[in-house]
């Protein structure tokens, strides 16, 4: 310990010894008045990254079915992947003839669980000849939870009257 | 207490000295710093040849009129720039 | 990704093959991806595959880049001079950046900036506009034609190609002129506090994304260019307040 630093040091002596401390060539460059110090802590970014990657979602669909024709009923299955149980799919039904009666699904937009296979499967039955040949029904699927997966799609099933 | 001990610089730092406020970047930690003039000040003075008391000393004989603002903010600060591990206590 | 990358290419400009990408679609959403021979992505849907692209295509370059410091910034020119939106994810520099193409001021990048080493001006990254879901009424506000439609996310977000909004265009490179850390505030009146020069400089190095491939971790040509412009901190929520005090400073000065 060499410097003057007792209670008793002048304040010329003391700026001096700051001075030497900090290497200014000038004694402007000493703060002329005390203010709060701060001092702030950050983090370099990850190398290379900007904007966070999108998470990938967990699920997606694998497939919901070709084209199919039907009579008096069908099922619509949409697969998922990873093989999941238990993760909600919404379908939505759309026949293209309104004026046709649908026995099951009783609502025509709702919710399915899939089984331990990762396939949901939605029954459709409806009431024989209320709908005229090449009738369609559109089944969309998606998931129910975008948490989920965020995939869509689509399955046409025709009305053949071939029972 | 602080008051004996001598803070002393740690090693890996760079810095940017602008206007006598300082950047420190540690590359090994990814940890990069700002100090304004008075925490830089404070910083320099801790090179491992004064005690906190003296340090203490000297600045309220630079800065009379702020000896008491002095005597809460330095020791406040070198633990800051120990616990960031900035500086080194011994 | 032709359209959306399509003001990056630069004539004339023969650089190092960084990764050669192979892409297959067996249909329109399911696509697979490799990089030099190895395997980047399979079977993911159009929207996932154009994310995931965009980005591992933005890391590798960020990665690469040993001449130039890259900050993640947005960035724009006006009058001669460029602005520099710097903030990570969130900060609304993006939307910033969007509101102030539409409304006048030149496009240079929504994401990254490259600084190089040596060398005054820095240049911008000018892929399309990525606005998130909170940012659609910047794209609807600001696209006239109803039939020039940006790329739609089902989880809400766009691609805008810079040209869609009304009277932007894209610029290459500017000197800086002023130097902006936005803060996006939900019902905050506009705050701007101009910031010291080290200030300024420890912000930068958090949004610094090359920094390892320095020396001096890119310190030395950071502080250079918080040099050059004069810094401040923003807080915003009303982005037409904030696009007006940036266009003002960056005419006066």
């Amino acid at each position: 310990m060499t410097d003057q630093t007792s209670n008793k040091i002048t304040r010329r002596d003391a700026i001096k010894i700051l001075a030497a401390a900090t290497g200014a060539v000038v004694l402007a460059n000493i703060p002329d008045k005390w203010t709060k110090p701060i001092l702030e802590g950050g983090v370099l970014p990850a190398h290379a990254q900007t904007s966070p990657p999108p998470p990938p979602p967990p699920f997606s669909i694998v497939d919901c079915g070709v084209p199919d024709t039907m009579c008096a009923s069908a099922n619509s299955l949409v697969t998922i992947t990873p093989a999941t149980s238990g993760i909600s799919m919404r379908y939505v039904l759309t026949p293209s003839n309104p004026a046709g009666t649908i026995v099951f699904p009783t609502q025509l937009n709702g919710t399915l669980l899939t089984d331990a296979s990762g396939v949901a499967d939605l029954y459709i039955e409806i009431q024989f000849m209320t709908f005229n040949i090449n009738d369609t029904f559109t089944v969309d699927w998606s998931f129910d939870d975008p948490d989920d997966g965020i995939d869509t799609c689509q399955q046409v099933i025709t009305y053949d009257g071939a029972c | 207490m602080l008051s004996n001990v001598i803070p002393s610089l740690v090693d890996g730092f760079r810095m940017e000295n602008l206007d006598g406020e300082f950047v420190l970047l540690h590359p090994a930690r990814d940890a990069v710093f700002y100090m304004n003039r008075t925490g830089a000040l404070v910083w320099q003075l801790c090179d491992g040849s004064r005690t906190v008391d003296e340090i203490l000393n000297l600045l309220s004989a630079a800065y009379p009129d702020s000896a008491e603002q002095i005597r809460a903010d330095v020791p406040a600060l070198v633990h800051s720039l120990i616990d960031q591990g900035i500086l080194k206590s011994g | 990704m032709k359209t959306h990358f399509k003001h990056c290419s630069f004539e004339n400009h023969k650089g190092t093959l960084l990764a050669d990408f192979k892409i297959t679609a067996d249909s329109e959403d399911c696509i697979s991806a490799s990089v030099d021979g190895s395997d980047l992505f399979s079977r993911l849907s159009y929207e996932s595959a154009l994310n995931h692209l965009m980005q591992d295509v933005l890391t590798r370059l960020n990665g690469a880049s040993r001449t130039s410091l890259v900050f993640h910034a947005a960035a724009l020119a006006h009058a001669g001079g460029g602005l520099i939106l710097c903030g990570r994810s969130g900060s609304g520099k993006s939307s910033l950046a969007a509101w102030l193409a539409a409304s006048g001021m030149q496009y240079l990048t929504d994401e990254v900036i490259s600084c190089p080493l040596n060398g005054n001006t820095f240049s911008g990254f000018p892929r399309s506009m990525v606005l998130k879901r909170g940012s659609a009424f910047i794209w609807r506000r600001w696209v006239e034609d109803a039939n020039d439609d940006p790329q739609k996310f089902r989880d809400g977000s766009v691609w805008a190609r810079p040209e869609m909004f009304n009277s932007a265009t894209v610029e290459r490179e500017a000197l800086p002129r002023l130097l902006i850390f936005p803060r996006y505030e939900k019902g905050e009146e506009l705050q701007v506090e101009k910031i010291s020069a080290a200030d300024a400089l420890f912000q930068l190095m958090q949004n610094l994304v090359n920094a390892r491939n320095f020396p001096d971790h890119g310190m030395s040509t950071a502080a250079r260019i918080v040099q050059q412009a004069p810094a401040f901190r923003m807080t915003y929520s009303d982005i037409e307040t904030a696009t007006q005090w940036i266009k003002e400073t960056m005419t006066t000065g």
